[in-house]
């Protein structure tokens, strides 16, 4: 950590503050910069408040759910939306067309993946990752402290309890060979449509920062 | 008034402004100060939100330096367009407090 003073100084509070803060900004559609920015200020202006026996609520308010929506909300468009749903997506087919691209090259599959690998590589990764969010931002605020942890646990295991029998069922029935080839080619046109697309809306978009956000 | 919120958040704003003008500063100073004036209640987690937006909006903007408690902080400072918003936020008030003075005093 690049700052001399982390969270864990901070205390009671003020600590529980601050991670209800950074718990519910990881689940909000903005960039990683910005909510750097905000967990930097915060953490400064919540370490001030503690050291001089200022109130939290001074800070932030009565509601924290509501002290956060209206931190993020200029900041969470609808395209910046978008952007963050075609980076996590871009990510996703980044990693399905290096694995058949190194398979192929390898012959790990023989020149052929199937298509239930696939399929279950996005229900677990692309899908689980924003089903959670989804859950985990409408719940977040209503435990503190242990029960947090109890509810992250929850919603996970709910999820998997959902997911897994879709997996089993894709792994089942979705044995369908595919080229590995054209895996590796659709992967790569999609990936560069969708930068493409994420260029027009952002502007700022390397091809490498999709590997950023994992 | 049991709900003020939407006038005192215009007003925060300008006083915000103001006290930006005369001194650069950095949020948690700015809500001491604000506090001191009296703003108690008001400023209770609107502060933060509000330089957010008015950094957003090119009304103020910010300079990186190092705290004494070794963080980075961000200390705030008007740019042209946050002057020019709060001589229009004077001229304003200035005229808002004649008119409704104008009123409560018929």
């Amino acid at each position: 950590m690049s700052e001399s003073i982390d969270h864990n100084k901070l205390t009671g509070d003020y600590k529980t503050a601050y991670i209800d803060i950074v718990c519910y900004l990881q689940t909000c559609d903005i960039s990683s910069e910005f909510s750097q920015e905000v967990k930097n200020d915060l953490k400064d202006m919540l370490f001030s408040s503690q050291k001089d026996q200022v109130s939290v609520k001074s800070i932030i308010g009565k509601d924290i759910k509501h002290f956060c929506e209206n931190i993020i909300e200029p900041y969470s468009t609808k395209k910046l939306k978008i952007v963050t749903f075609l980076n996590s997506l871009n990510f996703t087919l980044a990693v399905i067309g290096i694995i058949s691209l190194m398979s192929l090259t390898f012959g790990t599959f023989k020149g052929f993946m199937n298509l239930s690998v696939i399929s279950v590589f996005l229900l677990n990764w692309f899908i689980f990752k924003h089903l959670l969010n989804f859950f985990y931002k409408k719940l977040s605020f209503k435990y503190k402290g242990l029960n947090k942890i109890k509810c992250i646990l929850f919603v996970s295991f709910l999820l998997l309890f959902v997911i897994f029998p879709m997996d089993f069922v894709i792994i089942m029935y979705g044995t369908y060979p595919i080229n590995e080839l054209y895996i590796s080619i659709i992967c790569l046109f999609s990936f560069i449509v969708i930068h493409k697309i994420c260029l027009y809306l952002s502007g700022n978009i390397r091809w490498y920062s999709y590997f950023k956000i994992v | 008034m049991s709900n003020n919120t939407q006038i005192l958040k215009g007003i925060l704003e300008g006083c915000v402004l103001s006290i930006i003008s005369k001194e650069i500063t950095y949020g948690y100073e700015l809500l001491i100060k604000l506090k001191n004036y009296g703003f108690n209640d008001m400023v209770e987690g609107t502060l933060y939100p509000l330089l957010l937006r008015l950094e957003k909006n090119n009304l103020i903007t910010s300079e990186k330096r190092k705290s004494e408690n070794g963080m980075t902080r961000k200390y705030f400072y008007l740019t042209e367009v946050g002057r020019k918003e709060l001589q229009d936020f004077e001229t304003y008030w200035d005229k808002l407090c004649i008119d409704v003075n104008k009123i409560l005093k018929e």
